[in-house]
């Protein structure tokens, strides 16, 4: 039972166990905008002239899908798991060219350990070995389960590089920041720590609430052109001054073309994408065209008709990024379509 | 704020008109609990579209319901239905991209009362630790229980629950990491953990 199945399980729950609800003043929506209040508006009325439809023909509305989880546990392949009590002795790797858990738990421990981050007092840690299915690449992820404080370190299982780490603890005894300047200089300062590469530009922050922040540092290709597939995500609380999470994308950019080679003009990519005959552009309106660093994900190729086994690559490649949309359509329906910068090559792009 | 009596008359108001498959009832139903709705969405999904979206797949949800279903209280069946639409949404999201976007909070500390293994889908087994979840929150004394299902349930934050309940934060992340043990004892003594 893992904790979607227990986060599903509470809302079973019966109506009548509810407390009044937390009261919405503190999520209340905004003024909406013109256009959004029309769409709104818009979609209603669709609904509604479907729930006539329905009346008068007696058709029912098909029913919501619920979401249901693909073969297998979604992107991950779970090879073993390994509970522990206290910091094991050296243990045989569960593949060959892979770390040991011992070492990985030492990896990891050391990691925390520079952090400041705790794991709590129990010393019981469990390592789960798997095969993350999207980037086809062997991880180890060290966890604290009997912990007040919920800790994850997530390494490469072969060469011990930080993936992921997750570190919640709401009672941190750091001290609190007052500003943005003193969170960036905390999240650049956790950065700072890790063993990652280091000299990245600060690119972005997102404020999800008081007491998650997340900071994004990424390379700098060139003058004013940062890559967000070489980036190293920093979440920090405010509120404990502590860092909650980090992620860390290591895409390089394959930049090979040579010095002849001329890049595509937006008219020949949007010519090349409107080209592909497993693409129906016919509804759509090209709504933004711009030349971007995109990881390639092969997915109008490949794995348009096999969605649950798509790929990305190991590398980003510098293209133009295309976005249609159906603004006819009452709800979202847009195509985005990533043709290489140089050859033309139609290296993925998404369906929403 | 309108009266609650004042709302219990609403309600009815708005469900006659959906037993009778009008759609007055549910632009009214829009009206009434648009934002109510939007506010439980959002504490779940990352961003304003894909909560609107949710909401949309709410009324939708109801309409289908009515009259087969005929809930006792309107705001609460809203919530719930509106929890567990988030809920999906949250999980397709996730699952198609690891790592990005924020964190569900209180999901992530469930995890310490949980493993890594997924119940299969639609066994016998989800519905039976349905129950067990319900016993285990009738059992609670009843401020642990409000905060536990404002949390768990609604995905309020600390802060909010802290408002709400008249406690400090601090007292408040105690009484939730007392009540996440007592889960987990739970769950080992009905077998559903080792």
């Amino acid at each position: 039972m893992n904790k979607e199945d227990l986060f599903s399980a509470i809302g079973d729950l019966d109506a009548s166990l509810l407390p009044e609800s937390v009261e919405a003043h503190t999520a209340r929506p905004k003024t909406f905008h013109l256009a959004r209040r029309l769409l709104a508006a818009a979609a209603l009325l669709a609904l509604l002239s479907f729930g006539v439809y329905s009346a008068v023909t007696h058709w029912a509305l098909p029913k919501p899908e619920t979401y249901e989880p693909p073969e297998g546990g979604g992107i991950y392949d779970i090879h073993t798991q390994s509970s522990y009590e206290s910091m094991p002795a050296e243990t045989s790797a569960a593949d060959s060219g892979e770390l040991t858990d011992a070492e990985l738990i030492q990896k990891a421990e050391a990691l925390l350990h520079t952090l400041g981050l705790k794991t709590g007092d129990t010393g019981s840690m469990t390592v789960t070995r798997q095969e993350n299915l999207l980037y086809g690449r062997e991880e180890a992820e060290i966890a604290y389960p009997n912990s007040d404080i919920h800790t994850t370190v997530c390494l490469h299982a072969k060469t011990g590089q930080l993936l992921r780490l997750s570190s919640i603890d709401y009672m941190g005894d750091a001290a609190p920041v007052r500003d943005d300047e003193q969170a960036l200089a905390l999240a650049t300062s956790y950065y700072q720590l890790l063993p990652v590469a280091q000299g990245y530009a600060f690119t972005n922050v997102t404020k999800y609430d008081d007491q998650y922040w997340s900071y994004e540092f990424c390379r700098t290709v060139t003058d004013g052109i940062t890559n967000p597939y070489e980036m190293v995500r920093i979440a920090v609380n405010p509120v404990t001054g502590r860092m909650t999470g980090c992620n860390v994308f290591c895409f390089p950019l394959l930049d090979d073309h040579e010095p002849q080679d001329t890049p595509l003009t937006k008219e020949a990519a949007v010519a090349l994408a409107e080209a592909v005959d497993k693409v129906d552009l016919e509804q759509h309106t090209l709504v933004s065209a711009e030349v971007e660093i995109v990881l390639p994900n092969w997915f109008f190729t490949e794995y348009m008709s096999d969605v649950g086994n798509a790929r990305y690559s190991e590398v980003s490649r510098y293209a133009w990024h295309l976005v249609y949309e159906n603004t006819d359509s009452e709800f979202a329906d847009i195509i985005t379509l990533d043709i290489d910068l140089y050859t033309g090559e139609l290296l993925g792009g998404e369906m929403t | 704020m309108k009266h609650r009596e004042g709302n219990i008359i609403e309600d009815r108001n708005i469900l006659s008109q959906l037993y009778g498959r009008e759609e007055a009832g549910l632009q009214q139903l829009a009206a009434q609990y648009g934002a109510y709705c939007m506010a439980i969405a959002l504490r779940i999904v990352s961003s304003r579209e894909d909560a609107e979206e949710c909401v949309n797949d709410v009324w939708q949800r109801v309409w289908e319901a009515v009259p087969a279903v005929k809930p006792d209280n309107l705001r609460l069946y809203l919530a719930s239905v509106t929890r567990n639409l988030a809920f999906d949404r949250y999980r397709r999201q996730h699952t198609a991209k690891r790592g990005s976007g924020k964190p569900l909070l209180a999901l992530e500390e469930l995890g310490e009362c949980a493993d890594a293994q997924a119940l299969p889908e639609d066994s016998a087994l989800r519905k039976e630790l349905s129950e067990s979840i319900r016993a285990f929150v009738l059992g609670l004394r009843e401020r642990d229980r409000r905060i536990f299902l404002y949390r768990y349930f609604y995905a309020a934050s600390i802060r909010e629950i802290s408002q709400k309940c008249g406690l400090s934060e601090n007292n408040v992340t105690v009484i939730l990491n007392r009540t996440r043990k007592k889960l987990k004892s739970h769950l080992i003594k009905e077998g559903y953990l080792t």
